[in-house]
């Protein structure tokens, strides 16, 4: 976990292959994705945001669970077999009322660079940390 | 002329009444108390790592944060059906966390229904809704807009 954050600090999470499950929605199921026109199989959005949210609690710790805000549109699908990877940029460490407040945008990306889901997220720093000099999280 | 599978027509005809017969400013309150299962499940949909980062400093368990939510499709969509008017899909969420929440702790949800819309030929709900523990602290809020079911209408020719 880095000890700050400063503006232009890139978070980059894990490449993973996207999945889908048996107990999934219908567009999860082959023969549903084959009947209606779809490429593949449709994966979840749930997949996404959890990519995100575990990059988060990456670099932000507890706090996400107490501070952590969230806001993502989901844009194109994602299909069983690409592969998709979370990125985060730091926009701003802004005062909050709690401590300083890291503002990111947050976006996952397939194996084409093409951005499915993108959004912003936030969270207070815990207090002995912030923006000050010292080693980025990029 | 759009020709749409009649499997899929049949679909949007049940979305479209359902649609029409969900009323904005409906709420639904549950209950709900994540177990070990419920976990493995997410954990096998998203391919996360567990417990990982859900431990809290005492060794307990902790609910992975993208499972605090009150599913859309659940409270308001169809569940039965042609499977494309059964579900749907997430199109945005909010979330705001402010407590951990324990494996085996009973989270309480207040969810409403604030907007519908269509869009593109598809159907969308907007779901609010709030979580508490069982002293009433909130532990989280969010807002998810959700497609009813995955078919849309044909677009004119």
């Amino acid at each position: 976990m880095p000890t700050t954050f400063r503006e232009g600090d890139t978070l980059v999470s894990p490449v993973v292959v996207a999945q889908t499950h048996s107990k999934g929605a219908p567009v999860q199921d082959p023969e549903v994705a084959r009947s209606s026109g779809l490429k593949a199989p449709v994966v979840p959005n749930v997949f996404h945001f959890a990519r995100i949210t575990e990059l988060m609690l990456e670099h932000f710790g507890a706090h996400w669970r107490t501070h952590g805000e969230i806001d993502v549109r989901y844009i194109s699908p994602l299909h069983a077999g690409d592969t998709l990877q979370a990125r985060a940029r730091v926009l701003k460490v802004a005062p909050d009322p709690e401590g300083d407040r890291v503002h990111l945008d947050v976006r996952c990306e397939n194996q084409d660079g093409a951005v499915l889901a993108q959004g912003a997220a936030s969270c207070v720093l815990p207090s002995a940390r912030g923006a000050a000099s010292g080693t980025g999280a990029g | 002329m759009t020709v749409v599978p009649a499997a899929t027509a049949e679909a949007v005809r049940l979305i479209e009444a359902h649609f029409a017969a969900l009323e904005v400013g409906a709420r639904v309150a549950l209950e709900r108390t994540y177990t070990e299962a419920d976990v493995a499940e997410y954990v096998e949909r998203t391919g996360i790592e567990y417990p990982g980062q859900h431990v809290a400093d005492d060794g307990a368990h902790l609910l992975p944060p993208g499972m605090l939510l009150v599913g859309p499709a659940r409270t308001f969509g169809i569940l039965e059906g042609p499977p494309l008017a059964r579900g749907g899909l997430f199109t945005a969420a909010t979330r705001r966390y402010r407590r951990p929440v324990r494996l085996g702790e009973s989270v309480r949800y207040e969810a409403a229904l604030t907007d519908k819309f269509e869009r593109g030929g598809y159907f969308y709900i907007l779901v609010a809704w709030h979580a508490f523990d069982a002293e009433g602290h909130e532990v989280g809020s969010g807002v998810e807009e959700h497609t009813v079911g995955s078919a849309r209408k044909p677009r004119a020719s």
